[in-house]
């Protein structure tokens, strides 16, 4: 456990070295800044727009942030050469594995904290507020999908160089999450293999958008039953679960050779 | 004094022409009553795309009009958990944005506008939300005189302004601007597209002048008139016998007043009444 805290920790510590925290949070701020200086018809304390556009960049934002982060941890170990000695101290590669994916996870998580707070206060400077316990609701709900989305990226990462998952993670949690809301809609309409493969998908890719209570917020519409975020939190652990499990398998007889890493 | 060499008299040349053209320039952008054809930064950056964004923007708007709730589409029912958990995290009730709550449907107008300000439809909807919903006659006004800025010759404009002062009881402003819309109408290139609206609107505006004639107590007007929205739709028999009444000098069971007001009464709710899903349980 202390070498998996540990592990967690050196990620840490190199986002704060990387600095891309404060860039991104630099760009929220600027999005709001501009979203605050829209002059609606000279009306006042309109903020429905602040929160929508907000909450968007928020995801859009964390989703980017916890790709980068989480994609690039193995891949560098290796591609710098650190894995050896790491591997060497002794630490097991499913340590490795989830050092890295709670790293990864603390990281995202705390940044998205950093989006909720900037966005809270720029909603505030409009006049308007959220409702506290959807709030709370949203982001539990929001790091949950943080923690499926590092488990996938670092998945991806112990197969394919970082360049080559950073891409297919975007594209796979980006197609998930847009795509598979639609489905019932899209199978209403479709027949033989395409409804097969539509069924497929469905039930085989990850959900994020249950993850999402952007609309809720928005629009007010009340706190969600917690035994409903009960059931979605279950279903994220044993996603993660899943995910890390897979990123076990493709990971712990994987050969490195340091001539070609070097 | 020595002579000017050549490329100093076609600096000089040069120095007096841009001196001759930046006075123009000055001269000309303020007086300049032509159509701005300005395409501003949104055009220059996103060219004829910003159409579809505009589209996007206005779409959103429909969405704060329905509280979020999208409109229903047809779908398989899964059984699934993840259905169940969208079924209870997004409801589906219909329900309409009300008072002041409808003021959230603005700022998507006005980027609606913004995105491309030859959307005439997203302006006439800010007007109508602003005179409807928040009850600013003032706030609709300036929207519409924005638009007729931005459209100077979309007759749609002045027909929303001929509505507003048929609502507030301005009969002779009124006039005026359904006159100015039956005149943008006859002249301006119409798309092809919206013909249908182009001849419900032509008659609309003739029936509402028609009603104003008859308020100002034009008769052989208001006659005129609603034999020209009768061209249009011979089937219109309350017009028909309306004509009927008039010709022979008698007086209507139903005043042109109340007739006006039925005709130009639109809540927020009338707004969505033909959309196909709609179901009538509004608000909570």
């Amino acid at each position: 456990m202390i070498q998996i805290v540990t592990l967690a920790h050196i990620v840490w510590l190199e986002m704060v070295r990387r600095k891309e925290l404060y860039v991104l949070l630099l760009l929220l701020a600027a999005l709001l800044a501009g979203l605050l200086s829209l002059n609606v018809f000279g009306l006042n304390g309109i903020t429905g727009y602040v929160k929508d556009m907000g909450l968007l960049g928020v995801w859009v934002l964390s989703w980017i942030l916890t790709i980068n982060i989480s994609v690039r941890q193995l891949p560098q170990e290796a591609q710098r050469g650190t894995l050896f000695p790491l591997l060497a101290k002794p630490v097991s590669r499913l340590t490795l594995i989830l050092g890295k994916w709670l790293g990864s996870w603390f990281c995202s998580s705390f940044a998205l904290i950093c989006f909720y707070l900037t966005l809270v206060m720029g909603v505030w400077l409009k006049g308007g507020a959220f409702d506290a316990g959807s709030l709370f609701q949203a982001v539990i709900l929001h790091i949950a999908a943080l923690a499926l989305i590092c488990a996938w990226g670092i998945v991806l990462s112990t197969r394919l160089n970082r360049d080559a998952a950073l891409v297919t993670t975007y594209l796979t949690t980006g197609a998930a999450f847009l795509l598979l809301p639609r489905v019932p809609a899209m199978l209403a309409g479709s027949r033989g293999l395409e409804s097969i493969s539509l069924y497929v998908a469905y039930y085989l890719l990850p959900h994020f958008e249950v993850f999402d209570l952007r609309r809720r917020l928005i629009h007010d519409w009340g706190r969600v039953e917690w035994g409903v975020i009960g059931e979605i939190l279950v279903y994220a652990c044993l996603m993660t679960v899943v995910f890390l499990t897979l990123a076990w398998l493709g990971y712990r007889k994987r050969l490195f050779s340091r001539g070609a890493v070097l | 004094m020595t002579p000017m060499s050549p490329a100093g008299i076609a600096g000089t040349i040069l120095l007096v022409a841009w001196g001759l053209a930046f006075s123009m320039a000055c001269h000309l952008s303020p007086t300049s009553t032509a159509t701005t054809e300005d395409p501003g930064i949104t055009a220059l950056m996103l060219g004829e795309s910003r159409q579809a964004l505009s589209l996007n923007f206005f779409n959103e708007a429909d969405l704060y009009f329905h509280k979020g709730v999208g409109h229903i589409q047809p779908r398989v029912v899964t059984h699934s958990l993840f259905q169940s958990w969208q079924d209870t995290l997004t409801p589906e009730q219909h329900a309409h944005a009300e008072g002041v709550a409808s003021a959230e449907i603005l700022p998507w107008l006005k980027l609606a506008i913004r995105a491309d300000p030859r959307n005439v439809d997203a302006f006439l909807v800010a007007a109508f939300w602003a005179e409807t919903g928040l009850l600013r006659d003032d706030l609709a006004s300036e929207i519409l005189n924005e638009a007729q800025r931005a459209n100077p010759d979309d007759y749609r404009i002045p027909l929303e302004k001929g509505r507003m002062f048929i609502r507030t009881g301005r009969f002779d402003k009124a006039c005026d601007a359904l006159r100015a819309a039956l005149q943008f109408q006859s002249h301006a290139p119409v798309p092809q597209t919206k013909d249908l609206q182009v001849t419900l609107d032509r008659a609309e505006i003739l029936t509402f002048l028609g009603f104003l004639y008859e308020i100002k107590g034009q008769r052989p007007d208001a006659i005129h008139c609603f034999n020209n929205a009768l061209a249009i739709f011979p089937q219109r028999t309350y017009i028909k016998e309306r004509v009927t009444i008039l010709e022979a000098g008698q007086e209507p069971p139903d005043t042109a007043r109340v007739l006006l007001e039925k005709l130009t009464r639109q809540t927020v709710h009338d707004a969505c009444h033909d959309e196909p899903d709609h179901v009538d349980h509004h608000g909570e």
